[in-house]
C-alpha cells in the first residue's frame, strides 16, 4: 500500500517578476520570505543545456551571454502572445519556461527547512501586473497548473504590496501604490474599507497607471553615464563606444564596463544611506600608449539627485495622472507605499513627501512585499473548500485575523469589431465592480451590413488605451463568435442587440441576439483569469 | 498539542537559546576580531604604500610607467582606508534575555498561578472537571515536568481551580510562544548580521584586490617584455612590481581570518555557470566551446562552520570562447564577440 502525502495548507504568495521571482507563506502572524537559495529572489531566466537538463536563476542567467540561442529571458513580456521556441527537439511556449521558473520555486520551498509545510504545497497566489490582459492572465494560470500548483488567485502586484501594507492596521484608507521596478514603473490607487476587527478589509483599485519603459535601470545608466564622462574627459577613452578606433580592444572595453556598472550600483545603494560616495575602480584600463587608467570618482548625493531627477519627475506625474483618473485629490490619499527595488533611491521619497506632503511607507523589503501580500491574501483566502480533506489541517495561528475582500475596476474598454476595421468599445474602462454592483451589463444595437445575410461574426477586443481600430498596438482579440440563423433580408432590416456582462470573477460573457425573435442568439463567455 | 508536545517545545526552546547565546557571542568575537583586523590592514597597507619609493636612477619613460602603477597603488590604498567607514555599527539585542522565559521563571509562574487562585471558593460544579483537564496539571519542581502519576485526592484539587485560571499546560504552551517569539527575533538578527558579513567582504573588502589584481594582471604583460631584455634595471623593475603580490598577499590573509577564500579557475577549465560569470565572449579556434579562456576576476568562497562545501558568495568572471562554426576553418586569431551583458 502505497502512502500518499497530504497537501500543504500553506498557500504560496508568488511574485512571478519580469527580472526576478520571489515566494512567501504566511506563518505565525507574518508573511515569511522563503530563501531561494542564498537570497530572497531567483532571476526569471531559464537555460537548456540539454534536454533534461534545465536551468534557473542565477545559474541560468550567467548563461544568457554565451548561450543566447538556449537561454530565455523576460519571458513575462511574452506571457499570452504566441512566442514558441524549440530547444532540443521540443517546442516551449511563454507558459511552459514560466512553468519551469515555477517548478524551481516549489522545489526551493519543498527544500527549505526553515518551516514544516505539513504535505506537499499545491496552492498559490501568483501576482500579475495590473495591466494584464486575459490571454496573459490564461498563460500565467496554465504555467501555474503545469508546475503542479493551482491558482486560488491571481493577484494584482500593487494589491498585492498594499495588502502587504495594509493588513497591518485596521482601519479604512485610500492607499496609492509606487512601484518601481528595474524595467517598468507602475502606479496604483486602491481603497481598503475596514469597518471593524470582524468584519473583512476590503480593497477595491480606484486607478492604475504605468510607464513601461522606465524603471531602475534607467538610474544605473544615468549614474554611469556621469562617471563615464568624468572617465573621458580624464583619459580620452569612451567606455561606452565599442565602434571607435580608441587603441584598445572590444573585450578590454566590455570588462571595464562591467567594472564601472558594479562599482555605479554599490554606490548608487551606498546613497540611499550616505551622504557621499566614492567610485574606486584601480586599473581599470589600459590605452594603446601603455598607461593604465584609474576611476576614482566622488558622488556628492546632490549630484546623483541632480542626474536622475528628470527620471523621478516623470513618475511623480505618472502619481498626478492616476490622482486624475480615480478623481481624487492628493489630501485623500492615506498614505503612499513604495514596492520595487529601485524604490529605495531617497529622492523617490523626498519627491513623494513633496508632492504629498507626507513620508510615504517603505519599512518592507521592497523587492519582497509583493510575494509578502500575496502570501498573507493566499492565508485569506485558504485552500478551496473541496479541497480540504486532502490538505493537512491549518494551525489557528497561521490564518490571517481578518480576511481580506476583492473589489475590482474593468481593467480594459471591451468592445468589438465593426466595419473598416473599427473598435466599437461596449464596456469602458474603469466602471467599478464591488457588492453593490458586483457586475457591469451593456447593451448596443446593429444591424446587419449585407443583403440576405444569414450569419453574423462577431470578434471581440481589448484595449488598455482607448483605441479606434483594431490593428493599434494596444488592442487585443480576446474572443470570436458566430450568429446565426438569422433569417435573410435586405440589409439593414434587422437589428442584432450584442451584450457585454463583465462580473467580478473576471469573465466577460458577450451575447448576440437577433431583436424580436429570441430562438436567435449565441454566447460566448471569456473567462477573464 | 498533547502535554508531552508541550513541554517538549518549551524544552526545545532553552536548547535553542543557549545555541542563539553561544551564536550571539561568537558574532561578537567575529565583529571584535574585524574591527581590530581592519585597523591593521589600514595601517599595513598606508606603510607599504609610504615605504614605496621608486627604483634609482630609472630612464624617464620607466619611471613614468612605474609612477603611473604607484597611482593605481594609491587609488587601493584609499579604497582600504575607507573600510572602517563602509562596515555599519551592529545593535547588538542587549536585552533579548529579558523577555525569555526560563524553566524557573515558569515555574514561578505556575507557582503564583496556582496561589492567587487557591484562596477562591471552590463551588461543586468546578469539582466535577473532567480528568482529561485535570492531567493538564504540571508539578511545580524545577525540571518543571508534567506530573504523571497524580494522586486522586490531587487531581480532585487541581481540578478544582480549572475553570478560574488557566492549566498549567496552557501557561507552559503560552510560555513556549513567547520564547519562540524571541528566538525568531534572534534569527532575524542573526541572520541579517551574516548578510552584512558577507556584503561587507564581497562588496568593500574583495574590490580592493579585484583593484590591484587588475594592476597585477597588467605588469605581467610588461614583465614579460622585461625579461626578454634581460638586464639589470629590468630586474629592478620586475622586483619593484612583485609588490602587487605584497599588497594581496596581506589582504588575503585577512580574508582567511574570518574563512573567505578567493576562487580562481584555472584558464582551459570548463565554465561552470554555478561558480563563474561570462562577461565575455571570444572565439579562440585552438580551444573547445565553453573553455574559460581569461579569468577577468576571482570570485569569493566562504567556509561554513559544519559544512564540506564552501559557500560561493560571489563567481569568478571569465571570457568564455565560442566559436562560429563557419569559421572553424580560420587561422584562429582570438576575436572579441561584441556582445556584452
Amino acid at each position: 500500500m502505497s502512502i500518499i502525502e497530504k497537501n500543504s495548507p500553506y498557500v504560496l504568495g508568488i511574485d512571478l517578476g519580469t527580472s526576478n521571482s520571489a515566494v512567501s507563506i504566511y506563518r505565525k502572524g507574518q508573511p515569511l520570505v522563503i530563501k531561494l537559495g542564498k537570497e530572497e529572489t531567483i532571476p526569471s531566466v531559464v537555460s537548456f543545456r540539454t534536454e533534461e537538463d534545465i536551468q534557473v536563476g542565477e545559474a541560468a542567467k550567467r548563461r544568457i551571454l554565451i548561450d543566447p540561442e538556449n537561454t530565455v529571458s523576460f519571458i513575462k513580456r511574452e506571457m499570452g502572445t504566441e512566442w514558441k521556441k524549440e530547444f532540443y527537439g521540443n517546442t516551449y511556449r511563454p507558459e511552459d519556461i514560466s512553468a519551469e521558473i515555477l517548478s524551481k520555486i516549489k522545489e526551493y520551498v519543498i527544500n527549505q527547512e526553515e518551516v514544516d509545510l505539513k504535505g506537499t504545497p499545491a496552492y498559490a497566489v501568483i501576482c500579475v501586473p495590473a495591466n494584464f490582459d486575459d490571454n496573459k492572465k490564461r498563460a500565467t494560470k496554465e504555467a501555474a497548473e503545469l508546475s503542479g500548483l493551482t491558482v486560488t488567485y491571481l493577484l494584482e502586484e500593487p494589491v498585492a504590496a498594499a495588502i502587504a501594507y495594509g493588513t497591518e492596521t485596521s482601519r479604512s484608507q485610500t492607499i496609492m501604490v509606487y512601484d518601481l521596478g528595474g524595467g517598468t514603473f507602475d502606479v496604483s490607487i486602491m481603497k481598503v474599507d475596514s469597518t471593524s476587527e470582524d468584519e473583512p478589509a476590503t480593497f477595491s483599485i480606484l486607478a492604475k497607471e504605468g510607464d513601461p519603459a522606465l524603471g531602475g535601470y534607467d538610474i544605473d545608466q544615468a549614474i554611469m553615464k556621469l562617471v563615464a564622462d568624468d572617465f573621458k574627459e580624464k583619459s580620452k577613452l569612451d567606455l561606452f563606444d565599442l565602434e571607435a578606433d580608441q587603441g584598445v580592444s572590444v573585450r578590454e572595453l566590455l570588462e571595464a564596463q562591467q567594472k564601472l556598472q558594479e562599482a555605479c550600483e554599490q554606490a548608487k545603494k551606498e546613497l540611499s544611506e550616505m551622504d557621499e560616495a566614492a567610485i574606486e575602480i584601480p586599473n581599470i584600463i589600459k590605452d594603446e600608449n601603455g598607461v593604465i587608467h584609474n576611476v576614482d570618482f566622488d558622488i556628492s548625493r546632490a549630484d546623483f539627485e541632480q542626474v536622475i531627477e528628470p527620471l523621478i519627475d516623470q513618475t511623480i506625474n505618472t502619481m498626478k495622472k492616476a490622482l486624475e483618473q480615480a478623481k481624487l485629490d492628493k489630501s485623500d490619499i492615506s498614505r503612499v507605499i513604495l514596492a520595487g527595488g529601485s524604490s529605495r533611491v531617497p529622492l523617490v521619497r523626498s519627491k513623494i513627501k513633496e508632492m504629498m506632503g507626507r513620508e510615504p511607507f517603505s519599512n518592507i523589503n521592497p523587492d519582497t512585499v509583493v510575494a509578502q501580500g500575496a502570501a498573507i491574501y493566499g492565508a485569506s483566502l485558504g485552500v478551496p473548500t473541496d479541497k480540504l480533506p486532502e490538505t493537512t489541517e491549518q494551525d489557528q495561528e497561521d490564518k490571517p485575523d481578518t480576511d481580506i475582500k476583492m473589489n475590482n475596476i474593468v481593467t480594459h474598454h471591451l468592445g468589438i469589431e465593426i466595419r473598416g476595421g473599427r473598435f466599437d468599445t461596449i464596456v469602458e474602462k474603469g466602471v467599478e465592480l464591488n457588492e453593490e454592483q458586483p457586475a457591469v451589463v451593456e447593451e448596443r444595437l446593429y444591424s446587419t451590413p449585407e443583403d440576405g445575410m444569414t450569419e453574423m461574426r462577431f470578434t471581440v477586443f481589448q484595449s488598455v488605451e482607448s483605441v479606434s481600430y483594431v490593428n493599434e498596438e494596444s488592442s487585443v482579440c480576446i474572443g470570436e463568435f458566430f450568429l446565426t440563423g438569422i433569417p435573410a433580408a435586405p440589409k439593414g432590416t434587422h437589428r442584432i442587440a450584442v451584450e457585454f456582462e463583465v462580473n467580478q470573477q473576471n469573465e466577460v460573457i458577450v451575447t448576440a441576439s437577433l431583436k424580436g425573435d429570441k430562438g436567435v442568439s449565441s454566447r460566448l463567455a471569456i473567462k477573464r483569469d | 498539542m498533547t502535554k508531552e508536545e508541550v513541554m517538549q517545545a518549551f524544552e526545545q526552546t532553552q536548547n535553542s537559546f543557549k545555541q542563539k547565546e553561544q551564536e550571539i557571542a561568537s558574532w561578537k568575537n567575529q565583529v571584535n576580531l574585524l574591527e581590530q583586523k581592519m585597523d591593521g590592514i589600514v595601517n599595513a597597507f598606508q606603510a607599504m604604500y609610504d615605504g614605496l619609493d621608486l627604483p634609482a636612477d630609472l630612464d624617464e619613460e620607466t619611471e613614468n610607467q612605474l609612477q603611473n602603477r604607484k597611482d593605481g597603488i594609491r587609488l587601493s590604498v584609499k579604497s582600504a582606508s575607507r573600510l572602517e567607514r563602509k562596515w555599519k555599527d551592529i545593535q547588538w539585542p542587549e536585552d533579548f534575555a529579558e523577555n525569555f522565559v526560563t524553566p524557573e521563571e515558569l515555574v514561578n509562574e505556575i507557582k503564583a498561578n496556582k496561589e492567587q487562585h487557591s484562596d477562591k471558593p471552590k463551588n461543586s460544579e468546578q469539582a466535577e472537571t473532567s480528568t482529561e483537564q485535570k492531567q493538564d496539571e504540571i508539578n511545580t519542581e524545577p525540571a518543571a515536568e508534567v506530573e504523571k502519576e497524580e494522586t486522586s485526592e490531587q487531581k480532585n484539587q487541581a481540578g478544582l481551580a480549572e475553570t478560574e485560571r488557566k492549566s498549567d499546560i496552557e501557561l507552559v504552551q503560552e510560555k513556549a510562544e513567547i520564547n519562540e517569539k524571541v528566538l525568531d527575533g534572534l534569527t532575524d538578527f542573526t541572520n541579517s548580521l551574516q548578510k552584512q558579513f558577507y556584503s561587507f567582504f564581497e562588496k568593500a573588502v574583495v574590490p580592493v584586490i579585484d583593484g590591484l589584481y587588475s594592476g597585477k594582471k597588467f605588469s605581467a604583460e610588461w614583465i614579460s617584455q622585461l625579461q626578454e631584455q634581460n638586464n639589470e634595471e629590468n630586474e629592478r623593475v620586475i622586483e619593484w612590481l612583485d609588490v602587487y603580490d605584497r599588497f594581496i598577499q596581506e589582504m588575503t590573509e585577512f580574508l582567511e581570518t574570518f574563512n573567505f577564500h578567493l576562487y580562481e579557475p584555472e584558464e582551459g577549465a570548463l565554465f561552470d555557470e554555478e561558480t563563474m560569470e561570462p562577461i565575455g565572449v571570444v572565439e579562440n579556434h585552438e580551444m573547445e566551446d565553453e573553455q574559460v579562456a581569461e579569468i577577468v576576476r576571482f570570485g569569493l568562497l566562504s567556509k561554513q562552520r559544519d559544512k564540506e562545501e564552501p559557500l560561493l558568495i560571489r563567481p569568478a568572471q571569465v571570457i568564455v570562447v565560442k566559436n562560429r562554426e563557419e569559421q572553424q576553418e580560420d587561422t584562429g586569431e582570438e576575436q572579441p564577440n561584441e556582445s556584452g551583458q
